[in-house]
């Protein structure tokens, strides 16, 4: 049985996938599906959900059309949710590798470098490093990855050091193949399977941290952020919940269709690990 | 006399597991000309694997010296020693272990072709089933995944990644130990095929005196870390001197009748 269509068994693994694929086409479609600027003023202030045809979620307190910057959000947060595991679980890999793999002090110091990032919480380093370089998308993917990184790392380096003593990465080395070329094609395949499925933790804290740091007003300024809407409607959150209370859904279901989808893929992965 | 395809003097490795250590490798000597065929027998834990690892440069050795077709091996480092490695290949004890188990069966043959440029990325997948026929295994099992494949054939695609670049020494440990008692005849039939076609030197570890017998032009015996006993495979067999060596040839039930008998198809 593939892996494949043991996710396709895991009745978790669809329900994340499904949220997940229609989070996608929205954020993917969202130019179609409400164009032009989501920032732009549409109607009267704070229309109430369901009132009026053109915005069907209400308006906020300038006027702006709740839904586009709700469908809007979903690309802000899924490019910065996504982008951000991808450069963690890049980075820790890489250093798990080189620190599993050369030993001694390299392992010593990459270690000692890990920990101290481990102490500082994740999104104090976030925080510091979006109000030092300034709110654009770019930052804060670099800002999350910051403290997302060191997990990933210790996971391929526990990995690696058990990988590195079997016999067929000394039959790499008795071939004279190159150590990058051992790191990257007889060593990493291997430590990757448990790094995925700590993925969709990274990811779904990733969209948090996002999230987070827009409702503190650190987001990227010209873009449409749930944890901006969500900020937004605060001051008015007893005569208009309805502008806090749609970004917070929308963010609850995000986060819960990606640790659906991470507990399919753990199930297809964890069931090819019993196999072999 | 012609040089050794290798020598190895005075090698001595030992670990350390907590306060006890052990001395694995204890002023362990050897040579082994182009062609010929070494065993080195001994029980279990008697330093067999570790001698082939030092031999390969798997580790570091605490002291002795390898010469490779006259070439000081342990001089060697990065990119010399790399290339140096085509001359001194291994099979290793389990076949189940030595294969990246998500490679496919190409893939495994066509490493060494490529790491050491052998045969121009055009002509490789030709080269991969030319190897894979030496070793009697059809070309089609190229694309298959390795953990698809039987333990003996398993050691055939072991043992043609390791003739792919045409070495002049080969380690062999214990390469039919870990396999079913029915294929050990056929491997045992092909290395020997092998090295008759190549003219390889063969540095044969085993436990089983019976096929050492078989198989070995001389015997070096180990017990402990050392090279308890050393000398032709029929002097030896015929007159065993250390009581290690007894030990092993008592350990086998009845010997084979007659080498030829055993080896030839
Ligand atoms: N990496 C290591 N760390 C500590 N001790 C080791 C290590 N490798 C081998 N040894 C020890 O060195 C001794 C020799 O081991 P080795 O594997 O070379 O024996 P062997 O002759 O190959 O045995 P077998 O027939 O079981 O394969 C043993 O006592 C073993 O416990
Ligand atoms: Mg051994």
């Amino acid at each position: 049985m593939s892996g494949l269509s043991r996710f396709r068994g895991s009745a978790d693994g669809i329900a994340g996938a499904a949220v997940l694929a229609l989070l996608a086409i929205v954020a993917i479609a969202a130019p179609v599906l409400s164009p032009g600027d989501p920032l732009n003023i549409v109607g009267a202030p704070l229309t109430r959900p369901f009132e009026a045809w053109a915005t069907p979620l209400g308006t906020d307190r300038l006027g702006r059309d709740v839904l586009a910057m709700i469908v809007h959000g979903a690309r802000t947060s899924l490019t910065v949710g996504l982008a951000a595991a991808l450069v963690a679980i890049a980075v820790g890999s890489a250093v798990g590798t080189l620190a599993g793999l050369m030993g001694g002090w390299i392992d010593e110091a990459l270690m000692r470098v890990t920990e101290a990032f481990q102490t500082v919480p994740g999104f104090l380093l976030a925080l510091a490093f979006v109000s030092t370089v300034g709110p654009s998308l770019a930052a804060i993917v670099v800002a999350i990855a910051l403290g997302a990184w060191t997990g990933p790392a210790r996971l391929v380096r526990a990995e690696v050091l058990s990988i590195r003593e079997r016999d067929f990465v000394a039959s790499a080395r008795v071939i004279g193949m190159h150590p990058l070329a051992i790191a990257w094609r007889e060593v990493l395949p291997h430590a990757l399977p448990p790094v995925v499925a700590l993925a969709s933790v990274i990811v779904a804290g990733a969209i948090l941290t996002e999230a987070a740091l827009s409702f503190l007003g650190l987001g990227d300024p010209n873009r449409a952020t749930w944890g901006g809407l969500i900020a937004e409607g605060r001051s008015v959150l007893r005569s208009a919940p309805f502008l806090s209370i749609w970004p917070g859904l929308a963010l609850v279901v995000t986060v819960l269709g990606v640790h659906l989808t991470g507990e399919g893929v753990v199930a297809a992965l964890a069931l090819r690990r019993s196999q072999a | 006399m012609t040089a050794p395809a290798i020598e190895a003097r005075g090698l001595r490795k030992t670990f350390r597991s907590g306060s006890r250590t052990v001395a694995a490798l204890d002023d362990v000597s050897l040579t082994l000309a182009p062609g010929e065929t070494l065993a080195v027998v001994g029980a279990s834990g008697s330093g067999k694997t570790t001698l082939a690892r030092a031999l390969m440069r798997l580790f570091d050795l605490d002291g002795g010296s390898v010469s490779l077709r006259g070439r000081d091996l342990l001089a060697l480092s990065g990119a010399a020693l790399r290339a140096e490695r085509r001359h001194l290949q291994m099979v290793f004890q389990d076949p189940a272990a030595a294969l990246n188990p998500r490679a496919t069966i190409g893939r495994v043959i066509e490493d060494p072709l490529r790491v050491h440029s052998i045969v121009p990325a055009s002509r490789r997948r030709d080269a991969v089933s030319g190897l894979l026929a030496r070793v009697g295994l059809p070309a089609d099992l190229a694309d298959r995944p390795v953990h698809a494949l039987s333990g003996g054939q398993r050691q055939r695609v072991a043992i043609a990644r390791a003739m792919a670049t045409q070495p002049a020494v080969l380690v062999l440990d214990e390469p039919v130990s870990a396999l079913d008692v029915s294929v050990r005849g056929q491997i045992l039939n092909l290395l020997m095929d092998l090295q008759r076609e190549d003219g390889i030197a063969y540095l044969f570890i085993s436990h089983d005196m019976g096929v050492v017998r078989a198989v070995a032009d001389r015997v070096a015996v180990m017990a402990a870390g050392r090279i308890v006993e050393a000398g032709h495979t029929a002097t030896v067999f015929a007159s065993p001197q250390a009581a290690e060596t007894r030990a092993l040839l008592d350990a086998v039930p009845h010997l084979p009748p007659r080498p030829a008998d055993e080896v030839s198809r």
